[in-house]
C-alpha cells in the first residue's frame, strides 16, 4: 500500500535521501532474491511437500 | 448457562461491477501516467522510480482483482451433489470461556445445511465443561453425530488430527475455533465452492463478534476487513491461491487432509516441532494439491483480543507462523504461480518498509516530509482501498458502526504500520519459540 505514495512524494526532497531509499528499496530486493534461492535449492532438500 | 444463543445474520451488499472498476481504472490510470511522468523525469532515481512503478502495478492488479470477487453459486444437480457430502466439524477447546463454546455448538447444531458429524476435542482444558457437553448430548440435533473427547494437552494440530483420523470416510473437515460462532448459512455456502473438483479449499469470511468492545477491537475489525476483502479476495480470484485459510472457520477436502495428516502434524522447522500456523499449513497443503478460494458468503464470527496484551501475543504467535509458512511456500509453490507471488512480493516490500524506517531514523531532519507524506497519501489510499469491506453486511450493525469503521480506516493503518509491523519483525526473530502464547487460562468471555 506505502508504494503508491511515491506518486506525491514532494519535488524537494534532497536527492540524497531519495538514494537512499532507492538502495534500501534494491538492496532488499537483493536480499530477499538471495534468501529464495538459499531456501529453493537447500531448505528440506530432496524432500516432497507432504514428505517429513 | 443459557444454551439459546441469537446469532447476526448477513446480507451481501448488491455489486455494480462496471461502476466500481470503471472508479477503479480511473484512478489507477492516473496513479499510472503519474509514475510514467517520474520515470520520464527523475532520470537520476531510474532505480527506485522503476522498482516503485512494478511495485505500483503489482499492487494495483491485486486490487483491482478483489473487485472481481463473487461468492460461488452451484446448479440444482451440483446442489444435489453436495447435499449427499459427508461433512466433519473439528472443534478443538483450550481454555475457552464455556458460554462461548456452547455459542459455538448452538450455532453448528442449527446450520441451514447441518454437517453430519461436529466432533468437539478438549485439549487438557483446565475449565469445567460438564455443563456443556451434557447439555448437546441430549439436546442435538437428529441427523448429527454429536462427539466429546478430551486429551492431555498437545496443541492445537494434535486436536484437529484426533477428529480427521476418527472420521475416514468424511467428504469435508471443516475446522471451527471454540469461540467462533458460525453465521446460519455458513457451512451451506462454505461447501458451494466444493462443486469445482479443483477446490482443495474454502475460507471463511471472519468477522469479529464484539466489534464495537473498545478502540482496540474496532482496529483489529477494520484491518482484518481490509484484509480479508483486498488481499485474500485477490487471491481467491487468482486462479484459487488464498494463501492462510481462517483458522476461525474453514472447509478441507476429506482426501486432502488424509493426504496430508503425518505431515501436519509431524511438522518440523529446523530441528523444531512446529504447533502454530495450522491454517496457515493446511492452506498451503491445499496449494500444493489445487486450489485455495475463499467464499464471501461464508460468515463467522469470532471473539477478537479485548486487551492490549492479548492482542500483542496473539499477533507475536501469528507472525512466528508465518514466518515458518513463508519458507514453505517459497519452497514448495510454483514459481510461476500467484501464491508464489504473492508471498514474495510482500516478503520484499516489507523488509524495504524496515530498511527504509532505518534510513528515515538515520536522516530524520530529511527524512520527516517522506513520513509525513506517507501518512497522509496512505490515508487516502486506504480509504480508497477500503470502500469494499463492507462487502458483507451484518444484521447487528447498522449504519453509524459501519461509517464508524471506515472512518478507522487511517488510524487502523497507522497502527499496522506502526505498531504491528514492527513487533512482526519480533516474530520473525523468535520463529522458533512455538509456545502457545495465549489462552494459559480463559482471556475473552
Amino acid at each position: 500500500m506505502i508504494f503508491i505514495v511515491r506518486d506525491l512524494l514532494p519535488l524537494s526532497l534532497p536527492s540524497p535521501f531519495l538514494s537512499l531509499l532507492g538502495d534500501c528499496f534494491a538492496g532488499t530486493l537483493a536480499l530477499t532474491a538471495a534468501a529464495v534461492v538459499s531456501i529453493r535449492l537447500f531448505w528440506r532438500r530432496g524432500k516432497g511437500m507432504y514428505d517429513l | 448457562m443459557n444454551h439459546d444463543h441469537d446469532i447476526p445474520r448477513i446480507t451481501l451488499r448488491p455489486v455494480r461491477p462496471v461502476a466500481r472498476l470503471t472508479v477503479a481504472g480511473l484512478v489507477l490510470a492516473v496513479a499510472l501516467a503519474r509514475h510514467a511522468w517520474y520515470l520520464a523525469e527523475w532520470r537520476h532515481y531510474r532505480l527506485i522510480t522503476t522498482l516503485w512503478t512494478l511495485s505500483f502495478v503489482a499492487v494495483a492488479v491485486q486490487w483491482l482483482l478483489s473487485w472481481l470477487e463473487r461468492p460461488v453459486t452451484v446448479t440444482p444437480a451440483g446442489q444435489a451433489a453436495l447435499n449427499r457430502l459427508r461433512v466433519t466439524v473439528a472443534v478443538p477447546v483450550f481454555n475457552e470461556d464455556p458460554s462461548l463454546l456452547d455459542r459455538t455448538i448452538c450455532s453448528l447444531l442449527r446450520q441451514s445445511r447441518p454437517p453430519d458429524r461436529v466432533h468437539v476435542v478438549d485439549d487438557g482444558s483446565a475449565v469445567d465443561y460438564d455443563e456443556v457437553r451434557t447439555w448437546w448430548e441430549t439436546h442435538g440435533r437428529p441427523g448429527v453425530e454429536f462427539v466429546w473427547s478430551r486429551q492431555d494437552n498437545a496443541g492445537k494440530k494434535a486436536a484437529h488430527a484426533r477428529v480427521f483420523a476418527a472420521d475416514p470416510h468424511a467428504d469435508v473437515f471443516v475446522t471451527v475455533d471454540s469461540d467462533t460462532a458460525l453465521e446460519y448459512t455458513a457451512i451451506g455456502e462454505g461447501l458451494k465452492p466444493f462443486a469445482d473438483s479443483r477446490v482443495q479449499s474454502v475460507a471463511g469470511i471472519e468477522l469479529a463478534w464484539n466489534h464495537s468492545l473498545n478502540l482496540l477491537v474496532r482496529l483489529k475489525s477494520v484491518n482484518t476487513l481490509v484484509w480479508q476483502f483486498i488481499t485474500c479476495s485477490a487471491q481467491s480470484v487468482a486462479g484459487g491461491s488464498v494463501l492462510v485459510n481462517r483458522g476461525t472457520f474453514a472447509l478441507y477436502r476429506g482426501s486432502l487432509i488424509r493426504a496430508t495428516l503425518p505431515a501436519y502434524t509431524g511438522e518440523t522447522f529446523f530441528g523444531r516441532r512446529v504447533i502454530l500456523g495450522d491454517d496457515s499449513m493446511l492452506t498451503t497443503f491445499a496449494l500444493g494439491s489445487g486450489r485455495a478460494v475463499q467464499q464471501v458468503s461464508a460468515v463467522c464470527f469470532s471473539m477478537y483480543p479485548e486487551t492490549f496484551s492479548h492482542t500483542l501475543r496473539q499477533w507475536t504467535r501469528w507472525m512466528r507462523g508465518s514466518t515458518i509458512r513463508n519458507f514453505w511456500r517459497i519452497r514448495y509453490l510454483p514459481i510461476m504461480s500467484w501464491g508464489w507471488w504473492f508471498t514474495f512480493l510482500p516478503t520484499w516490500w516489507f523488509l524495504s518498509f524496515v530498511a527504509m524506517g532505518g534510513a528515515v531514523a538515520a536522516d530524520w531532519h530529511t527524512g520527516h516530509t517522506f513520513v509525513l507524506t506517507t501518512l497522509y497519501v496512505g490515508a487516502l489510499w486506504a480509504w480508497l482501498v477500503a470502500a469494499r469491506m463492507h462487502a458483507v453486511r451484518r444484521s447487528d450493525q447498522r449504519w453509524t458502526d459501519r461509517l464508524d469503521a471506515f472512518l478507522l480506516v487511517p488510524l487502523a493503518m497507522a497502527w499496522m504500520t506502526f505498531v504491528l509491523r514492527p513487533l512482526r519483525l519480533y516474530g520473525m526473530a523468535t520463529c522458533l519459540r512455538q509456545g502457545w502464547v495465549t489462552r494459559g487460562e480463559v482471556e475473552v468471555r
